[in-house]
């Protein structure tokens, strides 16, 4: 949420280098970076830091994972083999076996880009970005009553949609 | 008891007490005092300043202080209110600047140990603001341009507030800084927002010498 890119960037890890000569610090072991709502975690992550400000991180895991809470309160969660957190353009582009799930609703791909700023998500694309898969959940009758899809609730529609 | 035994064992008792007197007085002799040489102060200073210079003659290192000692038997230096000033002979920047209430170093000068509370500043420089360090102790070799702790330690730059602008807490560190190379364990980072940062403009700063309370402040938790 926007109220998150107000917070502190914390960092923890096991370990840590930091290379003065080309600006960058590698965190490794039980890597945790937290900024508000927003929590990622993985293996290894890479920060490259300007004026003594994140500009960009780096992240990998098996998976590397991330989550947080969007402006509706919904918690969008997302993982992938790699991600790169731009700080300035508040996006995560998520690649590798890449997936982001908020309210049940799934979204799989090589490579999805979720701008935090206005909530928008890309997935797929060329140069491997692959083909993309979307499970959307059937909202209930409550939620939906003009709904005239007769999907029984419980049930998932997957659509491949093509990039 | 027939008289010639008991003449006997008066004898051996005799002998005996005469055997464990001259063993006894054998090894009082042997023993000989048993504390050693005890270590004496054969030199004293009074508000020292020692400098290293390299090759070319560019200082490398001041080390300056209250009091110094050196003891006999080589066993190096003992130092009161010791500051280390350690040249950025890479960058042409400004020093860091090493202090401590107490302060040992060996006899060669090669390795350098601040304890008791360091405090380590850097003024601020090309884009960077002022550096602040904080540990219990802090072991320098400046021949190899490292150091090393291994208790907790703080690093932070901070704004033209004097607060935080990132800060670095870490179990322990090695620093190479002919290699600006930084190795920190169990780290726990901490950076500010960019919209909240106003990045330090070195010119419209005066280079802070001594630490002012807010800088204290701003490394006052005790990592």
């Amino acid at each position: 949420a926007k109220a998150d890119r107000s917070k502190p960037i914390e960092v923890s890890a096991n370990e840590k280098i930091t290379d003065y000569k080309n600006g960058t610090s590698v965190y490794t072991g039980q890597v945790v970076i937290d900024q508000g709502s927003l929590h990622a975690t993985g293996d290894k992550a890479t920060l490259y830091v300007k004026n003594g400000q994140l500009v960009r991180a780096e992240l990998d895991g098996k998976p590397a994972t991330f989550q947080e809470l969007d402006e509706k309160n919904q918690l969008v969660k997302g993982s992938a083999t790699h991600a790169t957190y731009l700080a300035t353009e508040q996006k995560i582009v998520l690649t590798g076996n890449a997936q982001l799930n908020r309210q049940g609703d799934r979204l799989a791909a090589q490579r999805i880009t979720y701008n935090m700023k206005d909530e928008v998500v890309q997935a797929g694309g060329p140069d491997n970005g692959g083909r993309v898969h979307v499970t959307i959940q059937p909202r209930n009758k409550k939620e939906n009553p003009s709904s005239t899809d007769d999907t029984p609730s419980g049930n998932t529609s997957t659509q491949s949609v093509k990039p | 008891m027939p008289q010639n035994v008991i003449s006997q064992i008066t004898l051996a008792t005799l002998l005996f007490v005469v055997l464990g007197f001259l063993l006894w007085r054998n090894n009082l002799e042997h023993a000989g005092p048993q504390t050693g040489h005890a270590a004496e102060t054969d030199q004293r200073f009074t508000g020292f300043v020692a400098r290293q210079f390299g090759a070319s003659g560019q200082l490398q290192w001041t080390l300056h202080g209250k009091t110094v000692q050196h003891d006999t038997g080589d066993r190096g230096y003992a130092m009161s209110a010791p500051e280390l000033i350690v040249s950025d002979r890479q960058h042409a920047g400004p020093p860091w600047r090493l202090a401590a209430p107490i302060g040992t170093a060996d006899e060669a000068l090669t390795d350098i140990r601040l304890s008791g509370g360091v405090i380590g500043q850097r003024a601020a420089y090309n884009r960077q603001g002022p550096l602040r360090f904080r540990s219990e102790t802090l072991d320098i070799s400046p021949r190899t341009d490292t150091a090393r702790s291994d208790d907790k330690s703080r690093f932070a730059e901070l704004d033209d507030q004097g607060n935080p602008v990132w800060s670095s807490d870490a179990t322990s560190f090695r620093l190479n800084y002919r290699e600006q190379r930084l190795e920190q364990s169990q780290v726990q980072d901490s950076y500010r927002p960019a919209a909240t940062v106003q990045t330090p403009t070195p010119a419209t700063r005066q280079p802070d010498d001594s630490p002012s309370s807010q800088d204290q402040t701003a490394l006052g938790a005790q990592p």
